[in-house]
Order: C-alpha cells, then structure tokens, then sequence
C-alpha cells in the first residue's frame, strides 16, 4: 500500500517542528540539545526526537565485503562484453575463403531443416486445414438450421435442378456427370450460404475434391431435420463416387475404408443434425459406410440413381 | 547534459579528487577513476543499502546494480552537479526495483488510525520523558534486533525518506529533488516515518520487556 501522505498528522505539531529543526540544522546541534535539553520545552522536544532517532544507528549492519569492488568491475566489465556482442554486426567477410566445413555445416543445418522441420510444418498445415474445414462444415450446418426454420423444418431437397444431384446434363444420369449436391447449391442460390463456405480448403487435387456430400434422402420419408436425431448430414466429398467420376477403378479395392480425398484420405469431417462436427478416421458409424448405400460394398455395384435405400440407411453423396 | 570542453585530463589525487571529478575522468577515458569512486562509496552506500533492503546480500546485488548503471548512464551526468544525490537516487529506485521483484513484504497498514485530538500521537513526547522506558533495559544485541525489525516493517517510502534524512544527512530539498516530489511530500513522508518508527519501537520494546518479565 502507497501510504497517505495525511499520515504526518499522526504526529504533533511540536513534534513535527523539533523533526524539521533537527534535520535542517543537519542533526548537527543535537548534540547540543542533548546536553541543555532542560533549558526550554522546544530544545527537550528536539533533544527527544533525536534520542529517537539515534536508535536507528542500532540497526546492524555488516562491513562490505572487500571484494564488492571486484565484483562490481567484474559486471560492468561482462555487462560490456554483452554490449558489443550485441553490436556487432556479422558480415561476410568476401576477402576470406570459404571452409569446406562451412559448406558440411550448412548443409547439415539444411538437411536437419528439410529432415525434421518440412513434416512437421506438413503436419500443422494439414492441422490447419482439417480446422477450416470444419468452420466451412459448421457454417453449412447454420446455414441448413436456418434453411429449416424458414421451411417448417424441411431440409434442402430440390427436383428442379436435376434431380438429387446438379448436373450439367440433367437428363444424363452418370455419376460422372454429377458436379456438386444440388442440396447444398440450393443454399447457396437462396442466400443461406456463400459458395466458399461450401467447400473444403485442405483438396489439393484441383477441382477433383474439395465439396462436400449431403444426406441422400430415403425412399418415402419425409426429408425434416427434427427426424435426423444425431446422424450424419453433410461431410467431406464422397471418395467412391469421387473415384467413379474419375473413372479409377483400381484405388477402390477395398472400399470400406475409403476416407474423403479432401484430406488425402487420412479422414474426413463430418457434420451431425445436431450441427456438432467429428473428425472420423474411417467412414463407418456403428458399421455403416456413410459413403455407401446398404447393400452396395464397392463403386462397381453402385446405383445409377443416388439414392438411399433404407429408412435408416445414412448415404452421404456427391 | 556535460560540456564537453569540460571532460578534459583530470589529475586524480586519491581522496582529494572530488567525485565529479572522477566521472569527469572516467567520461575522459581514464580506466582508474571509475573503480576509485565504487570504492569510495563501498562503505557508505552498502550499509545505506543493507538498512532499506535488510539484507546484506541484497545489498551487495543492488550495490552492484547501481554502479552498471551509473557506468552506463556516465555520459547523461552533468558534471556541473554533485555526484552524490544522483547515485543516491539511482540506488534508491534500483532498491525498489529489487523490493518489487521480491514481493516478499507485506505493506504496513496506516489506515489505523493512530491518535486525534488531544490524542494526538505522543511517542516522542513518552521518549523524551524522563521515566525509565521499558527499552532501557535491554542489552546492546537486542536493542539492535529491535531496531532492525522496526525498521524493516516501515513501509518502503518512509523507510527510504527516513534512512536519506537521518543516515546520509541529505536535506529536505535534495530528498524533495532525488526523488522528484514536492518539499511538504518529503516533510510529511518524513514525519509520519518518524511517528511509525517511533510507534513500532515502542511496540517492540514493551514485547520485549514483557519476554523478560
């Protein structure tokens, strides 16, 4: 605590007077006081003051030790080392020949950086990217959540634009053909969602990935958010369909544990109804392949038209 | 700021040599007169140390600490004005610098109100009565703990003000310019030092004549 100046009323005016008569004489006439303080009232109250005050020369104090010169010279003299270390300035020297050693030493530096430093920063990057593509994924569920309220609770679905699925030839119905979930378009061209919300930033193979697969309706049931419970809605792009469309047969052989190409198939984000996102390492919740309809085990048995085939049955398509 | 016509060839005569003209000398170049002035102030701005901080340690670290810093700031000195009061001051803010990274005190409250009125604080006026005072009786080594602890309790400010003023006999204008306050902060800073001073001696001492009773 700052202590208040008001503190000095704790002491009274005569005695405040006998202090500054002291410390202005310098506590040189003290002594005198000392020795006549029965001559007036003012010379015993300062004699007093300075009885007190002589008591502070009790306090015990130690000789400095004889090296406290050197000690000190010996910080200045390092605190100015430290000065000019931090001066100098390190220019090449181009009068003085290169050392093969330094050549070895940088080398060494450049291949500890390349050996140790390039995957981890690979790794943070893909981190990073994994991230945003769960903030596009959470801004699709808002935008769905809103779509719904102002829709009594009907998910986006369209038939106008082609079917489930948009497609540059709607009457064509090949999975080669199919560019982007006409559902989530719809949410687009409505005003729910802006186009780069509906996409993953971490595909790095061009225009072949990078979108998201919505909810593939089931045959006969009403396609309303309040009936998806906590399942799947949209996730990273469909690899089996990705495939299709490329027309690469041979990456499918085993189909079941086709991760998203998004993030180079090490997993995929996946958006809940209950717009909450979960990083799965394998397409399959409680043993369904969200990339598969039931019943279809590779991309050769896949349906021509994209649809699910069950009640229950979560089908997440391109 | 120095003039520099006045940092010249300074013939240092040992105890002679004033400590301006040291730190002129040492601004000149001459590697003697900065170890001459540490020593000279060896003694006198340890102990003043070891008083405000209460330990002889600390006191060697901000001693230590006071003289890098005035080696650093050598060229900012104005060599028209006294040494002393500027190493003082340096010394005092390095002491608190140092109380601030301890953390180790516990500010003495003055809120409690200590005497109004006719009330008024008296301590000197107990001191300077002529009645035997329970401190009297204690020996030489207790009297010096005693001092030692009242002192270390006063709050860092009063304890500066108090040390400057009684100790380094530095007036009321210099301490009002050192530590860049106005003189009737000083005076009252003083006064309520000395009031609290006297109030924890007085405490002190009757514990302790108590322990011996």
């Amino acid at each position: 605590m700052i202590p208040s100046d008001d503190n000095h009323k704790i002491l009274s005016e005569e005695n405040r007077r006998a202090i500054d008569a002291l410390l202005e004489a310098g506590l040189v006439d003290g002594d005198d006081l000392v020795q006549k303080h029965n001559e007036s009232a003012e010379s015993t109250r300062q004699a007093a003051a300075l009885s007190l005050l002589r008591k502070l020369e009790a306090y015990p104090v130690s000789e400095p030790d004889t090296l406290l010169l050197d000690s000190t010279m010996a910080r200045i003299a390092r605190e100015e080392r430290a000065k000019q270390d931090r001066m100098e300035i390190h220019t090449p020297s181009w009068g003085k020949r290169t050392q093969w050693a330094d050549f070895g030493a940088v080398a060494a530096v450049a291949l500890l950086a390349t050996g140790v430093g390039w995957p981890i920063a690979q790794r943070m990057r893909a981190a990073a990217l994994e991230q945003n593509c769960a903030n596009n994924l959470r801004t699709v569920g808002s935008s769905i959540a809103a779509y719904a309220v102002d829709h009594r609770g009907n998910l986006p679905a369209t038939a106008s634009l082609g079917g489930l699925f948009e497609s540059p030839a709607a009457s064509k119905l090949d999975w080669s053909n199919y560019e982007h979930s006409g559902h989530l378009l719809l949410l687009e061209r409505n005003g729910y969602a802006r186009h780069d919300s509906l996409h993953c930033p971490a595909c790095t193979a061009g225009s072949a990935c990078g979108t998201f697969s919505f909810r593939v309706p089931s045959v006969n049931t009403p396609f309303r958010l309040e009936l998806m419970g906590r399942t799947p809605l949209v996730a990273d792009a469909n690899p089996v369909i990705h495939m299709r469309r490329i027309g690469n047969k041979s990456e499918l052989s085993a189909p079941n544990t086709q991760c998203s190409m998004n993030h180079q198939q090490r997993g995929q984000n996946v958006l809940f109804a209950d717009v909450s996102i979960i990083w799965l390492v394998t397409p399959l919740i409680n043993g369904d392949n969200i990339y598969l309809p039931d019943g279809v085990q590779d991309s050769q048995s896949l349906p021509l038209s994209p649809q699910a085939t069950t009640v229950n049955d979560i089908f997440l398509a391109q | 700021m120095n003039n520099d016509t006045t940092i010249s060839f300074v013939e240092i005569e040992g105890e002679e040599t004033s400590d301006e003209s040291l730190m002129i000398a040492h601004l000149a170049g001459d590697g003697r007169a900065f170890p001459l002035l540490v020593e000279r102030y060896r003694t006198d701005l340890h102990r003043y140390l070891q008083r405000f901080l209460g330990s002889a340690s600390a006191a060697d670290d901000v001693f230590q600490e006071t003289f890098l810093q005035i080696y650093l700031s050598a060229s900012t000195f104005d060599v028209t004005r006294t040494l002393r009061p500027w190493l003082y001051t340096i010394a005092s803010n390095k002491a608190r610098d140092w109380y601030r990274h301890q953390k180790r005190r516990v500010a003495l409250s003055l809120d409690k109100p200590m005497g109004h009125g006719e009330n008024e604080f008296t301590l000197l006026d107990v001191v300077a009565s002529k009645n035997k005072q329970p401190g009297d009786s204690m020996s030489a080594l207790e009297e010096s703990s005693c001092v030692k602890k009242v002192v270390d309790a006063l709050p860092e400010l009063h304890r500066e003000i108090l040390l400057m003023a009684y100790f380094q006999r530095f007036s009321y204008q210099q301490i009002a310019d050192m530590l860049s306050i106005p003189l009737g902060t000083v005076k009252s800073r003083l006064h309520s030092a000395v009031a609290l001073f006297a109030d924890g001696w007085a405490q002190t001492t009757h514990e302790t004549s108590k322990d011996h009773s």
